[in-house]
């Protein structure tokens, strides 16, 4: 039996959240946060479920929700109450993922990434974390094909310390 | 050197979006320039970290159980974001229901699961991660993992060759009590895990998992894997010699 819209968005929900989560923390630096994020997010996607385009990608179309939610609502809301410092949230962005089994190397990585420029870790997990195209990863977040690669490149530079130490006590 | 266009256009190169021709170009710049190399490798490294860091985060977004917490978080983020459409909210609470359950059951303790869970901390492993322990301490470790998966894990069973057993740690997956031990080949990183979490019994098989390769097994209700960026052949070799040598007790 074909499903209908609504009930092929809200079955593909659940398998996606851990990808949406991890989308909502690196794009706003905190964990209660991206979780508000995400919920929003499904939420939005529930109702506008007729919407989807059965024949196109579900994770696509809810990241761009997820996108929307964040610049559009929460995020001013947020400034607006007085909240708004989240992108300077390093501890908290730190303590989101970092658990006891961690090694230093992990949490030296994990902050490192929360004090780059939030459009630059926006833009490498797509293209890195998602496997966007260029192009794609241009069109959802409205910028120019050049301005993706810069980011990409300025974000490389930025955690290539990190790697080159990791490297040199591997040789 | 650092010049933002030559960082940006050795991107597009690493990355696979340059054209055929400009590909050619770079190709041939790269083996005339030394210079050039080097800042390639300085910006390969740099996506290592960003790759390990988001397969690491999706690890602990898996691990959280995101569908059961958002089930808790509905009410909280209705009223935080004013939403007055009741059925979608009963609608996403069933759907949040749904995940929870499924992450409960046995069958979500599936093979791959552990072992997917094990690949991503691996990315955050260096060989100082596995520094040799003393002989006291690391047998003291390998009695409490031998115990904890009932598997005998102490260090004679555990040489291979002029490889030696540097620490072991234990871990737990979803409940289930799982041994990490680490060995350092060819300069990688490398774990042998233990988990016992009654799987059914499997052939040794090799797979890839993210950079990692892996070469797995079950016998007795135990899970078992190697896993490293070290070669798969000789992953074989050293996993059929741990197949011998440990005993299930």
């Amino acid at each position: 039996m074909p499903h209908n819209r609504p009930d092929q968005v809200r079955d593909g929900l659940e398998p996606l959240l851990p990808r949406l989560w991890r989308f909502a923390f690196f794009l706003c630096g905190a964990r209660d946060v991206a979780e508000d994020l995400v919920q929003a997010t499904c939420l939005r996607a529930l109702e506008r479920a007729q919407q989807f385009q059965p024949d196109t990608r579900l994770d696509r179309w809810l990241f761009a929700i997820l996108r929307s939610v964040w610049f559009n609502e929460l995020r001013s809301r947020r400034v607006r109450s007085g909240e708004g410092a989240v992108d300077a949230q390093t501890v908290l962005f730190v303590d989101g993922v970092a658990r006891a089994e961690m090694n230093i190397f992990g949490r030296q990585v994990l902050a490192a990434i929360g004090s780059l420029p939030p459009a630059q870790r926006e833009t490498a997990l797509l293209v890195y974390g998602e496997g966007y195209s260029y192009k794609e990863a241009a069109s959802l977040t409205g910028v120019p094909i050049g301005t993706v690669m810069s980011r990409l490149a300025a974000a490389r530079v930025a955690l290539a310390p990190l790697g080159v130490a990791a490297k040199n006590e591997k040789d | 050197m650092a010049d933002p266009v030559e960082d940006t256009l050795l991107t597009a190169f690493l990355d696979g979006e340059l054209s055929a021709n400009e590909v050619e170009a770079v190709a041939g710049r790269l083996s005339n320039e030394p210079a050039l190399r080097a800042r390639l490798e300085v910006l390969q490294a740099g996506e290592v970290v960003l790759r390990s860091a988001f397969a690491v985060a999706l690890g602990q977004a898996r691990r959280d159980n995101m569908a059961a917490k958002m089930a808790h978080t509905t009410k909280k983020a209705a009223i935080a974001m004013n939403w007055r459409r009741a059925a979608a909210l009963a609608a996403i609470a069933f759907v949040a229901g749904l995940g929870a359950s499924r992450v409960l059951t046995p069958h979500s303790r599936e093979a791959e699961n552990w072992r997917q869970s094990v690949a991503e901390y691996m990315t955050l492993y260096t060989p100082a991660t596995f520094a040799p322990r003393d002989e006291a301490s690391l047998r003291s470790e390998l009695a409490v993992l031998s115990n904890s998966v009932g598997v005998d894990l102490s260090a004679p069973n555990l040489r291979l060759g002029s490889l030696t057993p540097r620490s072991g740690v234990l871990l737990q997956f979803q409940g289930a009590p799982l041994a990490q031990i680490g060995y350092v080949v060819d300069g990688a990183p490398t774990a042998f895990c233990v988990i016992r979490d009654g799987e059914p019994d499997a052939p040794q098989a090799r797979a890839r998992l993210g950079a990692f390769n892996v070469v797995s097994w079950a016998k007795a209700g135990r899970g078992f894997m190697l896993v490293s960026t070290a070669a798969p052949e000789r992953l074989d070799g050293l996993a059929r010699s741990l197949r011998d040598q440990v005993a299930v007790n």
